[in-house]
């Protein structure tokens, strides 16, 4: 028994070495999840479909559509060399409203937002007549962290 | 008095059946003629000495400033520096082991096979980015590792015919050579190249001249130096007995082999942008290299000591 409890005993003790005498990691990765820095961007989007018959513009809210919200990699990376996109998604809500976080580093960055583009008609205010198109949109703003950006956008109506 | 007699007589007796036994044996010795030559039955085994000169010509002075350890004592493989890729002569086994059974007293069959099987792990430190992105003060490290696996084997198979009938023999004899060897570098990294560290610290990125995109760093080089060798020799020398069953040779060889060598390709990792990830790719370096070999050689060693018993 006693010779049982010596090897328990040395057992545990080679154990214990082993656990603090391993003073490197295996591997380790940065990733966009590592970046403790956050800002929030939030905002509407909309778009026209032209004019009434009294002439007031007819402005609809983008329901239920996709937001792709893109940061270039050299901005998230602290070494600042990186190629590439990193593209993050929301949809937006029944009232057209959309609130994604993007991850930001100290030194900020500039973020695309980008709503789905989708086949749509326009009255053309001018020929009286409603034309087929693709609402497209795009905006850009700057963001650092801690910050809560108000980012409405609007399609712009490009005829076929 | 005759007890003291007695004692001396008891303590002598034994010395002088000692003497007279040392005398006959010395007489018998002398009567059987020493046996030089080997015989039918006996094995041999020998070894190159030029390696042993070398080094007893280095022992006492170093004028080239390396060192004079004594390497590469046994037989040369007949691949030994006949690998041309990247010149690598590491690979193949440099030491073989030359071994002989005489079926007769004058024909013998005869192998030297040189065997080499090795996996190396090479570490290095190697600052945690990680770590240092979060805390740039920080002194953290990971451990980044080549494995190295080489494995390479060299056979000659083949017979031995022996002319003469004194202590100077000739050696005439004729073999089948066949060799192969693998090759495999995996790399493995302590940091992981991600979307916003495509250029983690320690990577190592593969030569110009292979086809992986410019910023994808290794991760397993397969084949490189991967051959497969096969052909005939022949050989004559001599062997001159300086003591009983023990001879100095000296032998050349014409040998002619066909080199046939492995697809060679790398795994790589780096991010794609078209793809906007990271990915793993496999990129062709060399659909295997040929070769045609007919040289004189030294197998088995330009000068060697052999032992039969």
């Amino acid at each position: 028994m006693n010779i049982l409890n010596n090897l328990k005993s040395l057992a545990i003790i080679a154990i214990a070495t082993m656990a603090f005498t391993s003073c490197s990691k295996d591997q380790t990765s940065f990733s966009i999840d590592d970046i403790q820095g956050k800002a929030r961007i939030k905002g509407t989007v909309f778009y026209s479909e032209g004019t009434n018959n009294r002439g007031d513009e007819i402005i609809k809210m983008a329901t239920n559509t996709t937001i792709l919200v893109k940061i270039d990699n050299s901005y998230l990376s602290p070494i600042g060399n990186a190629e590439g996109t990193t593209t993050f998604e929301t949809v937006t809500n029944g009232k057209g409203e959309y609130e994604i976080e993007v991850p930001v580093l100290e030194g900020g960055a500039l973020v695309t937002i980008q709503p789905q583009a989708f086949i749509g008609k326009q009255k053309n205010s001018s020929s009286n007549e409603t034309e087929e198109g693709i609402f497209t949109a795009e905006a850009t703003c700057q963001v650092v962290p801690n910050d809560i950006q108000f980012k409405d956008i609007e399609y712009q109506f490009n005829a076929r | 008095m005759k007890k003291i007699l007695s004692i001396l007589l008891v303590v002598l007796f034994p010395f002088s059946g000692t003497y007279a036994q040392e005398n006959n044996e010395k007489t018998t010795q002398e009567k059987a003629p020493k046996q030089y030559l080997p015989e039918k039955g006996d094995w041999g085994i020998g070894v190159d000495v030029v390696p042993l000169l070398k080094y007893i010509g280095t022992a006492f002075h170093d004028a080239s400033g390396k060192s004079n350890d004594l390497n590469g004592l046994g037989g040369t493989p007949f691949t030994k520096g006949s690998n041309f890729e990247k010149g690598n002569k590491t690979l193949m086994p440099d030491i073989s082991i030359m071994g002989k059974y005489f079926l007769t007293n004058k024909f013998a069959l005869r192998a030297n096979i040189g065997l080499k099987i090795s996996a190396e792990t090479d570490k290095a430190y190697c600052t945690d980015d990680k770590a240092a992105i979060l805390d740039p003060l920080s002194e953290d490290k990971v451990v980044n590792k080549i494995r190295n696996r080489k494995n390479g084997i060299s056979i000659m198979l083949g017979g031995e015919y022996r002319k003469g009938e004194r202590r100077v023999q000739g050696v005439f004899g004729a073999g089948l050579l066949f060799a192969c060897m693998k090759d495999k570098v995996k790399y493995d990294y302590g940091n992981s190249l991600t979307d916003i560290n495509q250029n983690p610290s320690g990577s190592v990125y593969p030569s110009n001249n292979s086809n992986v995109p410019k910023g994808y760093r290794l991760l397993t080089e397969f084949n490189t130096g991967a051959n497969f060798y096969t052909g005939i020799t022949g050989s004559a020398g001599i062997e001159w007995f300086v003591g009983p069953k023990i001879s100095l040779g000296a032998e050349v060889n014409l040998s002619l082999y066909y080199l046939c060598g492995k697809k060679i390709y790398i795994e790589s990792e780096g991010y794609n942008e078209a793809l906007q990830r990271v990915e793993k790719r496999t990129d062709l370096v060399s659909p295997g290299n040929r070769g045609f070999y007919m040289a004189t050689e030294s197998l088995g060693g330009s000068l060697n000591f052999n032992f039969y018993f």
